[in-house]
C-alpha cells in the first residue's frame, strides 16, 4: 500500500482513538505564596473569587447557579478555588465542575492544607468557611461574603465596576 | 534488491512522524495533564511536610486526657496512623508512641476532626478516629481499648451500628463510670431522599457502653440537621447526664450554637439555644464549640461565630442546668484572626483559651476567672509559635490545668498553667 494512504489510514484510525480520551480541564494548582501571583494576574480588573468545597454541602448546591451566574454574565472575570480543608482529589474535582457546568470559569485547587499561614495570606479574616467568596474591585478594595452568596448583590456591584 | 528494500523503509518514519504530527499537534495546544494528587491525605494539622516518623513531634493533631489516677494521655495522628503515648510525670516524659492502625489509613483531616481517648477508673484506654471511606467525605468511625495499661490496644473495629456516614466522635467517660460516645451522623439523609427531601446537615448520634468498651447500647439519635462540619463539646453537670454544646442549624439556615442536657431518664431533654448570633451564612465553617462544667454545676461555653448579631469567639455561662445563658462576652483582640476556642474547669477556677494569628505569628492567649465565670482576668499569652499549628487545647486533672499544643515550628507544647486561683 502506499505510504501516504497508510499514513490516512492510521489518522483515521487513530483519531478515533483520540476522541476517546477523557477531557480535562485546566485546573491550576494554588499552594503557599502563590496567592499575591493570582490578584497580580488578574489586577485592574473587576475580579469574583469563590472558593467552595467538595467537603461543603452548601457549596455543592451552589455550584448551579454560579454556572448560571456565568450564562447571564458573559465577560464575567469568575475565578473558583477549590479549597476543602484538605486537598482535595484532583480529579473528583474535575468531575464535580465538569458536571455542573464551570469548566469555562478560570479554576483553581489548593494544593496546600488550609492553615493559619494559607488562610491569613488570602483574606485576614478568612476562617476556612466555605462557601466564601471576594470581590475585588478594579481598584484592588475587596470585600467579602461568608456563606452562600446574593447574587443579585454580586450583580448590583459588577454594574458598578463597568 | 537493496535499493527497493531501502525506500519504503526511509518513507515509514515520515509517514509515522506525519501521523503522529497531525494526531499531535491538538494534544499539543492543549494544557499538560493535571498533577494527579496524593490518595493519602497530608497532615492538617502541625505536622505536615516531611515529619512521617511514629513520633509525637511529628503528630498533626494531639488531643490530651488525664486518667483518674493522674497519668497524662495523648492519641496523636500522623499523616495515615493513631498512636497513644502517656506520662506519668505530668508530661515531662513520655512512654514510646504505641499503635493504634496497623498500616496506613485514609484519616478523617479535616480541621476539626482529630482522634478521641479517654480513660477510666479501671485504667481502661479507650481511643475512637474517623477515617474517609470514599471520596465523598463520608466518614465511619473506629474504636480501639486497651485492658493493659496502654501496653497493647485491640484492632480497632467499627464503634457505629450503621453504615451511615460518621465523623467528629467524642469519648467521654460518665462520673458513674460507663463510656459515652457521641459522632455526627448521615443516617438521616438517605430516609429524607427516599422521601424526595433533603435533610440538612447531620444527625447528634450517641450510644453507652457500660461494660468497659466490649458492647455498645444501640445508636440513637439526639438532635437532627445540626452542623455537619463541626466538632462538639461533652461534658457531665451530673452523673449518667450528659450535656453536649454544638452547632445547630436553626430553621435550616441559622447555624447558631445549642446544648442539650440528658434528663434522668437517660433520654436527650430539650435543644436549648446559647446565643442568638444570627450566622445566617449557610456556610461550613469547621469550627465547633468547648464546653466544661464546674463543680457548681455551671456551665462554661465558648464557641466561634461569623453571625449578623455578633462575629469572633465568644464566652457565656449557664447557672440553670443549660436552659439559658449569659449575653456572650467577646474574647480576644478582633483585628487578629481568631480561632478555636477552648475551656477547662478547675476546682477554684475556669480557664479560657484561644489561638491569636496575626499573619506570621500564632499566639494561645488565656484568661482565668475564680469566680465561677461571673468576672474575667485580663488575656496573658502563654505561648507562641511562627508558621502552622493544631487547636490548642486545655485540660485538667481536676485541680491543676495545662495547656496541650503541637506547632509545627515548635513541636509538642505542654504548659503547665497551675491551679489559677
Amino acid at each position: 500500500m502506499r505510504p501516504w494512504i497508510l499514513a490516512v489510514v492510521l489518522l483515521l484510525a487513530l483519531s478515533g482513538a483520540y476522541r476517546e480520551l477523557p477531557r480535562t480541564i485546566d485546573l491550576h494548582p494554588l499552594s503557599r505564596g502563590g496567592w499575591k501571583s493570582l490578584r497580580t494576574m488578574h489586577e485592574g480588573q473587576a475580579t469574583v473569587v469563590h472558593f467552595w468545597g467538595m467537603d461543603c454541602g452548601p457549596c455543592l448546591a451552589e455550584l448551579p447557579a454560579w454556572a448560571a451566574f456565568i450564562d447571564a454574565r458573559p465577560g464575567l472575570k469568575l475565578v473558583l478555588v477549590e479549597a476543602d480543608p484538605i486537598p482535595g482529589d484532583h480529579d473528583s474535582v474535575v468531575r464535580m465542575l465538569t458536571k455542573n457546568r464551570l469548566t469555562t470559569a478560570e479554576n483553581w485547587i489548593l494544593t496546600d492544607p488550609v492553615d493559619d499561614k494559607l488562610r491569613y495570606e488570602i483574606d485576614a479574616h478568612w476562617e476556612g468557611e466555605t462557601p466564601y467568596t471576594l470581590l475585588i474591585a478594579r481598584d484592588g478594595a475587596t470585600r467579602s461574603v461568608s456563606g452562600e452568596v446574593d447574587f443579585a448583590m454580586l450583580s448590583a456591584w459588577l454594574d458598578t465596576q463597568k | 534488491m537493496a535499493a527497493r528494500l531501502r525506500s519504503p523503509v526511509r518513507r515509514w518514519p515520515g509517514v509515522l512522524g506525519l501521523s503522529l504530527a497531525l494526531l499531535g499537534a491538538p494534544a499539543l495546544a492543549q494544557t499538560p495533564p493535571p498533577m494527579t494528587m496524593p490518595h493519602l491525605p497530608t497532615s492538617h494539622g502541625a505536622g505536615e511536610g516531611g515529619c512521617r516518623d511514629p513520633a509525637l513531634a511529628c503528630a498533626s493533631t494531639v488531643t490530651p486526657t488525664f486518667a483518674p489516677d493522674g497519668t497524662l494521655w495523648l492519641a496523636f495522628d500522623t499523616s495515615a496512623a493513631v498512636f497513644v503515648v502517656h506520662s506519668d510525670d505530668l508530661g515531662r516524659n513520655f512512654t514510646k508512641p504505641v499503635a493504634i492502625t496497623s498500616g496506613p489509613v485514609r484519616l478523617d483531616a479535616g480541621p476539626d476532626a482529630r482522634p478521641s481517648i479517654a480513660v477510666d477508673r479501671q485504667g481502661r484506654v479507650y481511643v475512637a478516629y474517623a477515617v474517609f471511606k470514599d471520596d465523598h467525605f463520608n466518614g465511619e468511625v473506629f474504636l480501639s481499648r486497651s485492658l493493659d495499661g496502654g501496653q497493647s490496644f485491640s484492632p480497632p473495629r467499627p464503634l457505629v451500628d450503621n453504615t451511615a456516614s460518621q465523623r467528629f466522635q467524642t469519648l467521654t467517660i460518665d462520673p458513674q463510670g460507663g463510656l459515652f460516645a457521641a459522632w455526627l451522623d448521615k443516617r438521616g439523609v438517605a430516609a429524607a431522599a427516599q422521601q424526595g427531601q433533603k435533610y440538612a446537615g447531620a444527625a447528634l448520634a450517641y450510644s453507652w457502653s457500660t461494660d468497659g468498651g466490649a458492647t455498645f447500647s444501640p445508636s440513637r439519635v439526639a438532635h437532627d440537621n445540626t452542623c455537619e462540619c463541626c466538632r462538639m463539646g461533652v461534658a457531665f453537670p451530673k452523673p449518667g447526664q450528659p450535656a453536649i454544646l454544638f452547632r445547630n442549624i436553626f430553621d435550616g439556615t441559622v447555624r447558631d450554637h445549642a446544648v442539650i442536657t440528658f434528663a434522668e431518664s437517660g433520654l436527650p431533654g430539650p435543644l436549648e439555644r446559647v446565643s442568638d448570633d444570627e450566622q445566617t451564612a449557610n456556610a461550613c465553617p469547621h469550627h465547633g464549640p468547648s464546653l466544661a462544667v464546674s463543680p457548681s454545676g455551671a456551665y462554661h461555653a465558648v464557641w466561634f461565630t461569623k453571625g449578623e448579631v455578633r462575629s469572633g469567639l465568644f464566652y457565656a455561662r449557664s447557672a440553670d442546668g443549660g436552659r439559658s445563658f449569659s449575653t456572650p462576652l467577646a474574647l480576644g483582640n478582633p483585628d487578629h484572626n481568631l480561632s478555636r476556642p477552648s475551656v477547662m474547669a478547675l476546682a477554684g477556677a475556669v480557664w479560657v483559651a484561644w489561638k491569636d494569628f496575626d499573619g506570621n505569628t500564632a499566639t494561645v492567649d488565656v484568661i482565668v476567672s475564680r469566680d465561677d465565670g461571673m468576672t474575667w482576668s485580663a488575656p496573658r499569652m502563654v505561648a507562641k509559635t511562627t508558621d502552622a499549628s493544631d487547636h490548642p487545647l486545655l485540660v485538667t486533672d481536676g485541680r491543676r490545668g495545662y495547656l496541650s499544643w503541637m506547632t509545627k515550628a515548635d513541636g509538642y507544647r505542654w504548659i503547665p498553667l497551675g491551679t489559677g486561683s
